[in-house]
């Protein structure tokens, strides 16, 4: 079974020298996630070998949101990055395919920051139409110039 | 000095059933690099989970994708249950199990009939379709749904299968198989699918490996690796081995879908001769979860992980689900290097791209 999974805490040194050890242990690219907590964002990223899963997760702290690339170990990590970047609004300085900030075209911009509540809008209001960036986006708000 | 010129793709296209964009280089017909990007349908439904009780989350769960619905409720609510330590009932297991299958084969049917659409063969997409129907009457009789199951909870599951019923859809899940052998020999034997798929969209096994593909895109190149290999569910008590093909072209990935069809048949069947008796769920009055846990499933289209953490409270802290469609984007741009304009859309549908599921 897979549920006796390892979590292992890293400091954000450590982040990419694991990357390149479990890649030259033979083991693959799973998944990349980000956790929003209220002064930190957690990044957890997943390796496989076999069937055996290992877990790893570094905390980033919110005043400096950055986490360096994988890309240039795991290819595969840009669009892992590139999701974090725009969910959780991280910088990944050495992306390796960086669409700054446009992978996911999502309307409300980083939504998963952990600061963002989003309303009903009415159809076709003026607001329904503006892309939203704000933190609250306000039922009847005007539409900006 | 040469030029290249960008070639939008999506996100509404004819071979696209949910928006996808691709920016596709193009040195004359083809294609020098691919750039993708998504979230034009996005829902934030993993946000949900953080505000909503972590019983009525299984039902949302079920809700990130109409084709993969159940196998989504099913690793959800095994997330919860391992953080809550219980132990589901083995009929409620294998119960699930035959779901999961049903589930599979009526996925891979529903990708045939949109491959055989895409290269032109009209009649093969109303066959394949026609037969996945089928599949989807018997989901309306065991479950009482036809897209959205409903029947997977914490604890176990909410209906019952009597035996009789289970021995009558058996009866019929092999009348249904030799129907679909007739069309299987299409795909296989038609030389208008070769001619649109052998050859093509070639991804090496090191490439498929070393780029996190999965599913029968990381099969069809020549990786052994199917997560229902881990045993979850009744998997670790049936005889099955993963379908694997080594040619890594869109035919091979689309000879993996047909012969796991075939095999979700047979396991459809061993999970009716092995179904045991006894209780459907277990009480979960007065727990709740805590811990964290990363739950891996084999979805029709690859392997999908469930990360989940709880306080103890009546919602989960975080409920993260990694698609099998989102690993394969990758895989993707690798294999659309270097082939033709024409080809590109029948290159992205053998990924059998899941954008309901990426969207989460």
């Amino acid at each position: 079974m897979n549920l006796e999974e390892s979590f292992n805490d890293l400091e954000l040194a450590q982040w990419v020298a694991t990357a390149e050890r479990q890649r030259a242990d033979g083991f693959r690219l799973v998944q990349m996630t980000g956790t929003a907590r209220d002064d930190h964002f957690e990044i957890m990223i997943s390796y496989d070998k076999e069937y055996r899963c290992e877990n790893f997760r570094v905390r980033i702290p919110r005043d400096r949101p950055e986490l360096p690339s994988l890309s240039g170990v795991f290819p595969a990590a840009f669009t892992y990055e590139n999701e974090l970047k725009d969910l959780f609004g991280l910088a990944v300085p050495g992306l390796a395919v960086d669409y700054g900030g446009g992978f996911l075209r999502t309307k409300t911009k980083i939504p998963f920051s952990g600061s963002v509540t989003v309303k009903k809008e009415k159809p076709g209001s003026a607001s329904s139409r503006k892309t939203a960036d704000s933190k609250v986006v306000p039922f009847n708000a005007k539409r900006e110039e | 000095m040469a030029s290249t010129t960008i070639v939008p793709f999506g996100p509404q296209h004819p071979v696209l059933p949910e928006p996808i964009h691709l920016d596709l280089e193009l040195d004359d017909e083809r294609v020098v690099q691919a750039l993708p990007s998504i979230g034009y349908v996005h829902r934030g439904l993993e946000l949900l989970a953080e505000r909503h009780d972590y019983l009525e989350m299984s039902q949302v769960a079920e809700r990130i994708c109409g084709i993969c619905s159940f196998i989504h409720g099913q690793g959800y609510c095994q997330g919860v249950e391992h953080l809550m330590g219980l132990e589901v009932p083995p009929r409620a297991v294998y119960l699930r199990t035959i779901w999961a299958e049903i589930s599979r084969i009526q996925s891979h049917l529903l990708w045939l009939g949109l491959s055989a659409d895409a290269f032109g063969f009209e009649s093969l997409f109303q066959h394949s379709w026609r037969i996945r129907e089928m599949l989807v009457d018997i989901i309306e009789e065991t479950t009482g749904g036809r897209v959205i199951f409903g029947v997977c909870k914490v604890g176990g599951i909410r209906k019952d299968v009597d035996d009789e019923t289970l021995q009558r859809v058996g009866r019929r899940i092999r009348e249904i198989e030799a129907a679909y052998e007739e069309v299987a020999r299409v795909f296989r034997e038609d030389p208008t699918v070769q001619k649109r798929t052998a050859g093509v969209g070639v991804l090496g096994a090191e490439d498929a490996y070393a780029l996190g593909a999965v599913g029968p895109v990381l099969r069809g190149s020549g990786v052994v690796r199917d997560t229902r290999q881990l045993g979850y569910a009744a998997y670790g008590e049936l005889d099955w081995e993963p379908v694997v093909e080594t040619a890594g072209d869109c035919y091979a990935r689309c000879e993996v879908r047909l012969r796991e069809i075939s095999q979700s048949f047979d396991l459809i069947a061993q999970c009716i001769d092995r179904m045991p008796e006894g209780k459907i769920d277990v009480s979960v009055k007065g727990k709740r979860p805590q811990g964290e846990t990363m739950i891996r499933l084999e979805q029709p289209r690859g392997e999908v992980c469930y990360y989940l953490m709880a306080k103890g409270r009546k919602n989960l802290e975080r409920f993260r689900v990694r698609t099998p469609t989102f690993a394969n984007i990758a895989p993707l741009v690798q294999m659309l290097k270097g082939c033709e304009l024409a080809d590109v859309p029948v290159i992205v549908l053998t990924i059998d791209p899941c954008v309901s599921c990426n969207e989460r």
